[in-house]
């Protein structure tokens, strides 16, 4: 297990920068689970999640309880929904600091949120057939906190980034009831996968478009079709989860993403607690599991969390929210990762 | 930015130096990231929690100040300051901060009690390391004249406006207001 990627990444001549919006505009509450990508023209491009709550999460021995214990979402108390926004970022080329920025207006497409979880959550950065899309989880349609991904086309200008599109993708499976963590397939539109460990990748079909009445309003919706699902699964110790996009990688077809693992368990106090683990995953061209990384922890931290993953000029450049109150880009040389440990 | 860069260069060269922690707190904190800034700060607390308690003590107030400074976190505030007293007794800070959290919701009897067990434990009143707003012992007579006006203690009131005024080295807005009320109450030094 690495439990400080960051420290082997900067030991061997890469780069951490800390990816800021002016809290003027936040309140100084969290920014976290960042999704870097590659434009057409070279630009890098990253959606930052901004949450309304602070995380306050007691690390160690855990001494240090607040008033409802040591993992706790401080939302402000007039108004507990957990609630998150977007703002799409240019990264500078050389530093990767946020060069600009703009919030993703989403009001074309509201309806009243009726359920805890507000916004577009852990959304990820992509351009399909020239369009560019952002796509995340959101749950807060129905009254039972049902999560769909929802496929947004963004117009996005220097001025203003306006969310034109939203279409909720209904899963080929029916009657689940939290969908999330797809991970886009850069180089095949519309496809995402859907499990990792067994690998489902499932396609959107834009044609098979249908309309939901649910309380606050009408839904637009497509459907998805399973189109690959293997059988081969890596035995590991916990259920391997989507994390960054599904990018191509090297002369032969395979592809690598960034997944995740999470371990639950209960600290002294009894309260429910978790720590997240990360992997490089490579798929070779016909999506058979080619390789798969040791577990790793970004910062040393118990709560981080991967949604980004692009190439650029022969490094990784990886971005991710550390205890959902801070966000980073790591810029990694690709050669890199044959120091690292994997899986026999 | 070149600051920040550097202190969190030190945090992944050394994620659990507790002091390393601390500093990268402050750094996002004098950029307004109160959310990073707390989970740093919350880390030091942790790891300092039995090897040096004054450290701990100002980093865990330190996760109490990022949210005041966001503000609509009121109960939290409440509970992280009576945290800090639990955890240190002997130090004045928590004591005079839950007083202005009292006496903020014009809760004078409550705000007064927590001014007089401030100013009984002041003992303990080295400056601490990292700023959580903390002016000088003479906060605890200054809150208690404030809201022992509202509680039938007008005398001592009167009396301890009288001695403030005296203070010579004390934030200028203290020292306004003190004036202010030495004016307002026609009060005259004998």
């Amino acid at each position: 297990m690495i439990n400080n990627l960051a420290k082997i990444v900067l030991d061997n001549g890469g780069t951490i920068t800390p990816l800021i919006i002016p809290s003027e505009l936040t309140s100084g509450t969290g920014l976290c689970n960042v999704s870097v990508f590659i434009d057409d023209n070279g630009d890098i491009l990253a959606n930052i999640r901004h949450v309304h709550y602070t995380l306050y999460h007691a690390e160690f021995n855990q001494n240090f309880y607040c008033k409802w214990g040591v993992l706790s979402y401080l939302n402000p108390e007039d108004d507990i929904h957990l609630i998150t926004g977007n703002y799409l970022c240019k990264l500078n080329e050389d530093t990767l600091e946020v060069e600009s920025y703009q919030k993703v207006d989403t009001s074309k497409n509201d309806i009243t949120p009726i359920w805890d979880f507000h916004g577009l959550e852990d959304a990820r950065v992509m351009r399909w057939n020239g369009t560019f899309y952002i796509c995340g989880v959101r749950r807060d349609v129905k009254p039972n906190g049902e999560g769909r991904m929802e496929l947004c086309e963004v117009d996005w200008t220097k001025d203003h980034a306006i969310e034109l599109t939203r279409d909720r993708v209904e899963p080929p499976t029916k009657d689940t009831y939290l969908e999330k963590n797809w991970m886009p397939v850069m180089d095949m539109p519309f496809h995402f996968v859907r499990w990792s460990n067994p690998v489902e990748v499932v396609k959107i079909n834009l044609e098979d478009k249908s309309k939901e009445r649910v309380q606050q309003g009408i839904l637009n919706k497509l459907s998805s079709t399973t189109v690959i699902n293997k059988k081969e699964k890596f035995e590991g110790p916990l259920g391997i989860r989507g994390s960054s996009q599904v990018i191509p990688f090297g002369n032969e077809g395979n592809r690598i993403c960034i997944t995740h693992e999470v371990d639950f368990f209960h600290h002294p106090g009894g309260h429910k607690d978790a720590h997240y683990y990360h992997r490089f995953l490579i798929w070779d061209k016909d999506w058979n599991l080619k390789s798969i990384s040791k577990q790793f922890k970004f910062m040393d931290a118990m709560i981080e969390f991967n949604t980004g993953l692009a190439i650029k000029n022969g490094n990784f450049i990886i971005t991710y929210g550390f205890q959902d109150n801070a966000a980073y880009a790591l810029k990694m040389s690709v050669s890199l990762l044959d120091k690292l440990e994997w899986e026999e | 930015m070149k600051e920040l860069q550097k202190q969190l260069h030190a945090y992944i060269q050394t994620p659990q130096d507790a002091y390393v922690n601390a500093k990268l707190g402050e750094e996002y904190e004098k950029i307004g990231q109160g959310a990073a800034a707390h989970s740093y700060f919350l880390r030091a607390a942790e790891l300092l929690h039995d090897s040096d308690p004054k450290m701990a003590y100002n980093c865990f107030l330190k996760t109490w100040k990022q949210l005041n400074i966001t503000t609509r976190r009121p109960d939290f505030e409440q509970g992280q300051l009576q945290a800090a007293i639990a955890y240190a007794p002997d130090r004045p800070e928590a004591y005079y901060h839950l007083s202005i959290w009292h006496s903020d919701r014009k809760e004078w009897m409550l705000s007064y009690m927590y001014a007089c067990l401030g100013k009984d434990n002041i003992k303990e009143n080295t400056p601490l390391t990292y700023d959580i707003g903390y002016p000088g012992d003479f906060v605890f007579d200054f809150q208690k004249a404030f809201t022992g006006w509202y509680i039938g203690k007008r005398d001592q009131s009167k009396s301890l406006f009288l001695e403030l005024g005296k203070l010579k080295d004390i934030p200028q807005n203290f020292k306004e207001i003190i004036s202010e009320n030495i004016r307002d109450f026609g009060l005259q030094y004998l």
